[in-house]
């Protein structure tokens, strides 16, 4: 199924992009800011400056994919044997941080030691490996660095400098830098020499034009001294780095050099080319599992040799895959709606067929295996709606349920309230006596939110929206009652669960619901979620936090695509068609 | 326990799952002066920081009886201080401190025993709950979700970038060696440590333990034909032309570009200099495996494997002269015992350490056995990490009678105190002494037993809960022993060393009336009974 033509859909989204002059919010439930630092919609003031575009780190998968593309002249072992003698001083290059500062790992602006030493390390083990035989030295350097012809190897050397230099650099070099590289790194007179050829490529992967994407601009906008066109080739690195997490290709490069990308069509025809291409969702699907931080799932064989916990899984007792089978199952959620059925981010939320493509997890949700293709299977009625209601969101490496987690990561993730550290957290206890035979929630409730208790009013954010999932067991399992183990693994009771909550999307809004199907619903009335959406896409993109002032434009395009049900697909390009994605402003 | 005497000029330490280290004395390091101590103590110390998440074992777990620190000292006006030396049980096989720093009779030896300290009494002065940074000073590497305090580089980052620490760097591959499984981040440091510029960040831990012999080892020399010159000075060559425009670029950075790429462009000098260290290791060997073989950690003996390896190479570094700082994580969850099945950190951390509601029937009826985990967990490091560690760097004789051990400051220290997220008494165990600087053997408690201003509500008065120094001086007193003083180490004219400001977060209990402001004005002081002659 497919909604839109892709020709029709650019030139719609870079016609809406260039006027620049959305500003209205959409009506909906949700009419103004919920909270100022979390607002449901943005301003886009017209004609305001897009936010100053810092230098960034080539991520280390951006660095890694570039070092792999750089290779593309050599037959297929020899890539794969140069990139695997890269492990070890691959290993040096530090790994980027996602914390809670950092959303996304694009946002680690972190230089370090280990950083350069790692890709020096690499630059030279890189190097050896494209010179160590004849044959990989040929096939990288030229025929003429091999032949017979000793006369040639000087013109050889340069020709190669300016070829794995604009490879490099994502630019052609200059005459100069040719030289440079030639007369300074290389240095060699005579015949030519594989120890040149290998600084040469130390030097040119050392350099900071290729671990940071620095771009120094065209053209500045009229009147503008600090705001200005990106050149073709700045355009070709960003659509590269960002739909494929890597260099551009030689179409784009081409593309770059004849102008093109510097025309509207020119731009339209690549940013398409660039969107299809299947890299661009191996690049989604990073984002959306750092979005959902699937990479953060427990390990689910934790407890797998206990009692207690077996006694509970029962029959469903986690195996080793279990982990990635369940951040699977979330991402192929997204991938049917991001690209088998142009579906939107409404769906997401409120789909009821099952992803599941190993036995493990469709036995959780109760439905056959879905082949990855085709319509998938529905899920039990009544049961489960949408993304918060999948095994990797509900469930944890235990035999009980983490409600105040769950609700945490709803708050601060899916809705990006922000959660202040509560005051006196040294002295909140609680003096209640509590019965041993009680729900989760129950338990939760009474240590967590008696009256006056310090700790209660902010678990009165968190508690609610975990309490809508308590129909999923520790493994995801739907249940309506929770069963209680000892630690022998023998069952002493069995407590209904209670998912009704007030659990307050918008500020002040004392609407229940029954369940999370219900939470879902609300969640998506509210338009909250989209808005936190489009900021979380907007990080993933840009790699730093959103100026709500200076991105209002961006943002707000980005919410109302999300809102007015646009397809997903349609979301994640349009990013690119704004003028801002062509700009850059200098920072101060 | 046999040293290895100089004499032999070459030692072989035998390692975890069977490396082998073949380290040689080194004949340089007769010739150190001395520093603190009578000669021959080495004229620079080394420094190791051990760190464990959490905490949350319980006075009476954590520290020797109370009656070992049976001498009394003012440290401050109205507060006293109380030492003892050290006195450990025997039986059957076991030595034991407290029930926390117990370990095998032929680890924990009298021997070492004697060149330990327990200090105890070692403060923040403000709510700091979870948290990396704060065990060597950069308190605002937490898990504040708004950030309550500036980032400051870590003392073993004031030391590594300090021509006190390192007054001659020629042979130094390394400055700091970090490692990690499970506490990432204990280290931070600015983006340019040399201008002291940019953002702090967090320093990575070193992904294999080959991988970090590589970087401290220093191989023969090879014999090349027309060796060919580094070209690392004309990567910066390069980006200087294109900074200054010669090549057309660079002309449109930001005052933040610039500091970023001044900040990785200045660590090429870094590289340059460490690409050119000729210092040689000898005889030293590669580890034949990597401490990866041990994975997956899931058992006390494979945690331990794999932290030995690391300790392996650590040593080697110091024999070898090429790093002489090195920085520890360990998460707890890797020494425990038995599988658990419940919820690690809100059970045994919490409930068990603690630092939560103990009113859920569970926990209340748990807390103990939860809290003989957690206590378990902290041993099984102790035992198998700090103590394998210290006894390797006790088997090398450096000097006459003196050892690396003697030379070093090695310390250990867990994220809270009595219970997880507790900001009061952080235990801090140490062996060596600094070359000389410290006193050892003893436990040093720093609390006024004096000040009861803590509420019995929010702990047993039997748990002797009482305010001591602040954490601050301890980190002052730590940068001292390394030779680098007030002067290099204070920020914006507060003495000690970080943050100290009070964060009133103790309903009830006025923070300055726990800890007066003559802490604060004291916190570069030397700690009295723990440094020599003070």
């Amino acid at each position: 199924m497919r909604l839109f033509s892709r020709a029709g859909l650019l030139a719609a989204l870079l016609a809406s992009g260039c006027q620049g002059s959305i500003g209205d919010p959409l009506d909906g439930p949700a009419t103004g800011p919920d909270d100022p630092s979390n607002p449901l919609t943005f301003e886009c003031t017209p004609g305001a400056d897009p936010s100053a575009t810092d230098i960034k780190r080539l991520t280390t998968r951006q660095y890694e994919n570039t070092l792999r593309d750089l290779l593309a002249a050599l037959p297929e072992a020899d890539r794969e044997a140069i990139m695997a003698s890269l492990d070890a001083p691959l290993g040096l290059v530090p790994a980027d941080v996602r914390d809670k500062d950092r959303d996304y790992v694009q946002m680690d602006e972190s230089v370090s030691q280990s950083h350069v030493d790692g890709y020096y390390a690499v630059g030279r083990t890189f190097g050896a490996g494209v010179t160590e035989t004849s044959a990989r030295l040929g096939a990288f350097v030229g025929a003429c660095a091999v032949d017979a012809d000793i006369g040639n190897d000087a013109a050889c050397v340069d020709a190669f400098i300016e070829r794995f230099g604009a490879l490099a650099m994502r630019r052609p070099l200059t005459a100069d830098e040719v030289a440079f590289f030639r007369d300074e790194i290389y240095a060699v007179e005579g015949p030519l020499d594989p120890r040149g050829v290998v600084d040469v490529v130390t030097a040119l992967l050392m350099s900071p034009q290729f671990s940071f994407h620095i771009e120094n601009g065209s053209a500045p906008v009229e009147g503008r001294e600090d705001l200005y066109q990106l050149t073709g080739y700045e355009i070709a690195a960003r659509l590269s780095y960002h739909f494929w997490q890597t260099m551009p290709d030689a179409q784009l490069m081409e593309a770059a050099a004849n102008g093109a990308l510097e025309t509207e069509e020119g731009f339209a025809s690549e940013l398409a080319r660039v969107f299809e291409d299947p890299r661009t969702q191996l690049a989604v699907d990073d984002f959306y599992r750092q979005w959902l931080k699937l990479d953060d799932l427990p390990n689910m064989l934790e407890a797998s040799g206990l009692p207690d916990y077996q006694a509970f899984a029962g029959d469903d007792l986690p195996g080793p895959d279990f982990r990635a089978n369940m951040a699977a199952d979330a991402q192929n959620l997204l991938r049917y709606y991001t690209w088998a059925t142009d579906g939107g981010f409404d769906e997401v939320f409120l789909s009821n067929l099952s992803f599941a493509t190993t036995p493990d997890l469709a036995a959780i949700y109760g439905v056959p295996v879905w082949s990855g293709e085709g319509e998938p299977p529905a899920l039990p009625e009544g049961q489960r709606a949408g993304l918060l209601t999948r095994v990797a969101l509900v469930a944890n490496n235990k035999k009980t349920t983490r409600p105040i987690m769950k609700g945490a990561f709803i708050r601060k993730r899916l809705l990006c309230d922000p959660l202040e550290l509560p005051e006196n957290m040294n002295n909140m206890s609680s003096n209640l006596e509590v019965d041993s035979e009680l729900s989760t929630r129950q338990r939760v409730e009474a240590l967590t939110e008696q009256s006056g208790a310090a700790c209660s009013s902010c678990h009165a954010q968190l508690n609610p929206l975990g309490y809508t999932t308590e129909s999923y067991d520790g493994l995801g399992r739907y249940r309506t009652a929770e069963k209680l183990y000892d630690a022998q693994g023998n069952l002493l009771a069995e407590v209904p669960v209670d998912t009704s909550a007030v659990p307050e999307i918008l500020s002040g809004d004392e609407q229940p619901v029954a369940d999370a199907l219900e939470l879902s619903e609300l969640l998506v009335d509210s338009g909250k979620a989209h808005a936190c959406f489009a900021r979380h896409y907007f990080r993933f993109t840009t790699g730093r936090r959103e100026d709500f002032a200076a991105d209002g434009c961006v943002l707000e395009e980005l919410r109302r695509g999300i809102v007015e049900g646009g397809s997903l697909r349609e979301m994640l390009v349009q990013i690119a068609a704004r003028p801002e994605f062509r700009l850059r402003k200098q920072g101060a | 326990m046999t040293k290895v005497r100089r004499i032999n000029r070459r030692h072989f330490l035998v390692g975890a799952g069977g490396v082998t280290l073949a380290i040689p004395f080194l004949s340089s390091l007769e010739e150190k002066k001395a520093f603190a101590g009578a000669p021959p103590y080495a004229q620079n110390p080394r420094f190791v920081c051990m760190a464990t998440p959490h905490g949350g074992v319980w006075n009476q777990h954590m520290w020797p009886d109370e009656a070992t620190a049976a001498q009394a000292r003012q440290v401050y006006p109205g507060h006293q201080m109380h030492w003892g030396e050290l006195a450990p049980a025997t039986s059957g096989g076991t030595t034991s401190l407290s029930a926390c720093l117990s370990a095998p009779s032929t680890s924990l030896t009298a021997s070492l025993i004697s060149k330990m300290n327990v200090i105890r009494g070692l403060d923040y002065s403000f709510y700091l709950g979870h948290h990396r940074g704060g065990i060597l000073g950069d308190v605002g590497n937490n898990n504040d979700e708004a950030p309550r305090f500036e980032r400051v580089p870590t003392i073993d980052q004031v030391m590594a970038w300090s021509p006190s620490f390192y007054p001659d760097i020629a042979n130094i591959k390394l400055r700091s060696m970090h490692v990690s499984r499970g506490y990432d981040g204990l280290s931070s440091t600015y983006a340019n440590p040399v201008d002291k510029t940019g953002p702090v960040n967090q320093i990575p831990a070193v992904e294999s333990a080959l991988l970090l012999f590589q970087q401290i080892f220093v191989p023969p020399p090879e014999a090349e034909e027309n060796p060919r010159p580094l070209i690392v000075d004309k990567v910066h060559e390069h980006y200087r032309r294109l900074h200054a425009g010669q090549f057309g670029d660079a002309k449109r950075l930001s005052s933040k570009d610039k500091q970023l790429l001044e900040a990785h462009m200045e660590r090429l000098y870094e590289l340059d200099r460490k690409l050119n260290v000729t210092a040689s290791c000898g005889d030293v060997q590669p580890p034949t495996d990597d401490a990866h073989i041990w994975d997956p950690v899931d058992s006390i003996q494979s945690a331990a494997q794999w932290f030995q390896i690391y300790n392996d190479v650590i040593v080697a570094a110091f024999m070898c002269g090429t790093s002489r700082i090195a920085v520890i994580g360990a998460s707890d969850e890797l020494w425990k015992a038995a599988p658990f099945a419940g919820d690690w950190h809100q059970q045994i951390a919490h409930v068990g350490g603690g630092g939560v509601p103990i009113n859920d029937p569970d926990g209340a009826a748990n807390r103990p056995a939860w809290q003989d985990i957690l206590v378990g967990t902290q041993r099984e490091f102790f035992a198998n990490v700090f103590l394998d560690l210290c006894n390797k760097l006790e088997q090398v004789e450096e000097s006459d009678g003196i050892t690396f051990l003697d030379n070093s400051l090695v310390m250990w220290s867990q994220e809270s105190g009595n219970r997880t997220h507790d900001n009061v008494s952080t235990p801090v165990i140490t062996a060596g002494s600094a070359a000389g600087f410290f006193n050892t053997g003893r436990y040093l408690d720093f609390r006024n037993r004096q000040n009861t201003l803590f509420g019995s509500s929010a702990e047993p008065a039997s748990d002797s809960y009482r305010p001591g120094v602040l954490y601050n001086q301890w980190l002052a007193n730590a940068l001292r022993a390394n030779n680098v003083q007030p002067e290099e180490f204070e920020r914006n004219d507060k003495r000690g060393y970080g943050e100290y400001e009070v964060f009133d977060l103790w309903s009830g209990v006025d923070p300055y009336q726990l800890w007066p402001d003559h802490l604060r004005d004291g916190a570069s002081d030397l700690l009295p009974e723990l440094v020599k002659g003070v």
